[in-house]
């Protein structure tokens, strides 16, 4: 029986985030945005109020990182999604610049050895500055087509020299360590991909520089360059027998792995901040008045605000759906697609709409409407973009029937 | 019966604009970091008259009519969109015959209570009000104002010491320095600004959205047939081509309405309303255009290493300095239905 009821637990978490986010991202969220960086100060409040990413599961849908223990309620992908919306509501550059493992989080735990995540996850428990990791996947020119990277993997006596320039990388410039991905030989296609951990510091590593973007501008996104970087046997993810026991295709299968578990995320990110927008343009049309009528009198404002709530909640079910498949354990990736690629799409058109609905020509815009506006955009670029999307869930439609179109 | 080409003089000032749209085009990044345009184009636009396209000859431009003006102004942005919108928006005070130093502050509607804020009052001769947001051209010895007058809007003069000017920070369209504008002052008034002049206005607007709509499917097509992704070039996927050949339907669609709207306004026609859903629909075809560029342009086009983000930064800028479509909508409907505008709810 379908049940939407939020638990008491998970009610607490989000009206305790939603408070923080309030009282804590939004007042931070302009001038951030200005600077194009998180105040120092943030990590300290942060860090009294006990927000971490603890709270989102690292291997959301598998077995905790860890423990080995079942998920504990709190680390539920259910969990992840309502502090995801709640935290992006106050800021997503906020969200994206919470310490901890981030993208990197999933592929070490997934494929990591129980020694390797030890090592990796350590570094996380230091309370004494901020810490984070990295998902470098994207190249200069391959993004969506993850099995054309070139970033050249050489083995040599004891590990391997990495060889590359990944690209967009978010907190890139901030990690402590980077998942990369990289391939044996570009001809062997996905088989020849590996996927290792690279900390900072290893010689042959550096942070090309940081990108000036449309929005989210608070939120590190970095080029990282490897030359001839030497990388040892034990930071390979799994281990060489990994590779081995699954017949060389699983550094590809971990990249898309990861997907699965975070697209969720980054749905409800996108839900967070088209919920913001239209609460916003709510609380601006709600005084205003248009040839001597108050604008909530109008029936074509009203149905704005209407399409734009109906629009949030259908996103906001479609990642609590794809949320509760992976916690079940269920296949997903559909789910997880569809929630992205609604959740992206709905959210831009709604910041889109809550800046026009507010808009009274002979006045400056809404600053924080315009803000949103910039920052959702990428929420239908990143993390598998809006076509890319869509060719997961029609792929998935068809193979329902068996059916091979060629998609 | 109907015909779709230009004349001789039109296509030649079009390819005047256009030319001068290319040499520009290079400082366009120049030019949105420094908040103006370099001061050698502006002159060079100048002594090619580009500046003068709908000043009537008598006041010394080139006497263009709306359509051909539009043409020129479409031609221009479509290369250099920053710098060709900085140049010749804030020209709009050339429609009424005003000199190239006076601009046009649009402070009007406020008897229909159009405005919640951002409005002129005239009374009597005097002119006293804000506007939020407004595009002008520098160094200005005047000010053309609409200001709202208990029995409808008027065009007023005024001179610059008594306006206050102060830059507004929007998310777009940095070389032209959008501004709030405080007035309070003794005005000249002149005729009335009625359905006629906003039409003239609205008309004037729409080209620099037609120009934002076909650089950015210019820019978004020849990266499509460049760039490659799973061993094909991304232009052959529909998912990429579909979106675009959507951009040029509207785009094109959107040119016409104007087209339409700008001759009949010329023969004389009561042109208001199609005025209206031309600028409304040149809106709405920029937003699919660049937006649709961005996402051709995939994780690229959201950094600033091409000029898509920026593009689309400047037509929501530029929609909301212009008015935004709903609200010229609804202005639409409140000219049309006059004092039983009440009545629309
Ligand atoms: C702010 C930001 C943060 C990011 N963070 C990270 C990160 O942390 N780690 C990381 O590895 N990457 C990151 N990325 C990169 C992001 O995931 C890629 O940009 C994205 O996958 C798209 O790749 P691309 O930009 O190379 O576009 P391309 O793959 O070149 O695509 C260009 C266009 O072609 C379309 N296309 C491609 N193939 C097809 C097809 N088969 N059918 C139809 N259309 C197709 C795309 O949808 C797109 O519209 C980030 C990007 C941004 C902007």
């Amino acid at each position: 029986m379908p049940d939407f009821q939020e638990s008491s637990k998970e009610q607490t978490i989000r009206a305790y985030l939603h408070y923080f986010a309030e009282t804590e991202i939004r007042p931070r969220s302009l001038e951030a945005d200005r600077m194009a960086d998180i105040q120092p100060d943030f990590y300290s409040v942060l860090d009294r109020a006990g927000i971490s990413t603890e709270m989102m599961p690292r291997d959301p849908g598998s077995r905790p990182a860890q423990t080995g223990d079942a998920p504990r309620e709190h680390q539920t992908l259910r969990t992840a999604v309502l502090a995801s919306e709640e935290l992006s509501w106050g800021d997503a550059s906020f969200m994206l610049s919470l310490p901890g493992p981030g993208l990197g989080g999933p592929p070490v735990s997934f494929i990591g050895t129980p020694e390797q995540r030890e090592r990796f996850f350590a570094v996380f428990q230091d309370r004494g500055r901020p810490h984070f990791g990295a998902y470098a996947l994207t190249e200069p020119e391959a993004g969506s087509d993850v099995a054309g990277i070139r970033t050249r993997c050489e083995e040599v006596e004891g590990g391997f020299r990495i060889t590359g320039t990944k690209t967009f990388i978010t907190n890139g410039s901030r990690a402590d360590w980077v998942v990369v991905f990289a391939t044996l030989d570009p001809e062997l296609g996905r088989a020849g991909h590996r996927t290792f951990v690279v900390e900072r510091g290893r010689e042959g590593f550096s942070v090309g520089r940081r990108h000036h973007k449309l929005g989210l501008r608070a939120s590190d996104t970095a080029e990282l360059v490897f030359q001839d970087c030497f990388v040892p046997e034990e930071n390979l993810l799994g281990g060489r027998r990994h590779y081995e026991r699954q017949q060389s295709k699983e550094g590809f299968k971990v990249a898309m792995a990861t997907f699965d578990s975070t697209r969720p995320l980054v749905a409800a990110m996108a839900v967070g901040i088209a919920r913001a927008a239209a609460e916003r343009a709510r609380e601006l049309i709600r005084d205003r008045y248009m040839l001597g009528r108050a604008l909530p009198r109008y029936r074509a404002i009203l149905e704005g605000l209407d399409d734009m709530d109906r629009r949030v909640r259908a996103a906001r079910l479609l990642t609590w759906k794809s949320a509760y498949l992976a916690d079940a354990r269920q296949p997903q990736s559909r789910a997880a697609s569809m929630a992205k690629a609604y959740a992206g799409g709905q959210a831009v058109q709604i910041c889109r709409e809550a800046l026009e609905l507010t808009a009274d020509s002979g006045e400056e815009p809404d600053p924080l409407l315009e803000k949103w506006f910039r920052d959702i955009r990428v929420f239908d670029l990143f993390e598998g973009t809006a076509q890319v999307q869509r060719l997961v869930v029609a792929r998935r439609l068809f193979d329902e029937i068996g059916a091979k179109v060629g998609l | 019966m109907f015909r779709f080409d230009w004349d001789e003089d039109s296509t030649a000032v079009a390819e005047l604009a256009r030319d001068f749209g290319r040499t520009a085009a290079s400082r366009e990044r120049e030019a949105a970091e420094s908040g103006e345009v370099p001061s050698a184009l502006r002159s060079q636009a100048k002594d090619l008259g580009l500046l003068d396209l709908a000043r009537s000859a008598e006041h010394g431009g080139l006497g263009l009519a709306p359509l051909a003006v539009g043409h020129a102004v479409a031609s221009l942005v479509a290369e250099a969109p920053g710098i060709g919108t900085a140049l010749l928006l804030g020209e709009a005070a050339a429609l009424f015959g005003e000199s190239d130093a006076t601009g046009l502050v649009d402070g009007g509607l406020g008897h229909l209570g159009y405005r919640r804020a951002g409005e002129l009052r005239l009374t009597g001769s005097r002119v006293k009000g804000s506007v939020g947001f407004t595009a002008l051209g520098r160094d200005l010895s005047a000010y053309l104002l609409i200001a709202a007058g208990d029995d409808g809007d008027r065009f007023c003069r005024v001179p610059a010491q008594a306006v206050e000017t102060s830059l507004v920070a929007a998310m777009g369209l940095e070389a032209i320095a959008p501004c709030r504008v405080k007035v309070a002052g003794d005005a000249e008034v002149l005729g009335p600004c009625a359905g006629p002049e906003r039409t003239a206005v609205f008309l004037y607007n729409a080209p620099f959205f037609h120009g934002y709509s076909r650089a950015a499917l210019a820019y978004a097509r020849d990266y499509a047939a460049q760039r490659k992704a799973f061993g094909r070039l991304i232009g052959s996927f529909q998912g990429i081509a579909f979106p675009l050949a959507e951009v040029a339907m509207e785009s094109e669609a959107a040119e016409l309405l104007w087209q339409d709207a700008a001759w009949r306004h010329a023969q004389g026609e009561d042109a208001f309303v199609l005025a209206a859903q031309a600028l409304r629909a040149a809106k709405d075809a920029a937003f699919l255009a660049v937006n649709t560029c961005v996402g051709t342009l995939g994780g690229h086009g959201f950094v600033d290493d091409h000029p898509a983000e920026r593009w689309l930064r400047d037509v929501e800028t530029l929609s909301a300095l212009t008015g935004h479509p709903k609200a010229l909508a609804q202005a639409a409907i409140a000219f049309e239905t006059g004092k039983e505008a009440e009545g629309i709810a």
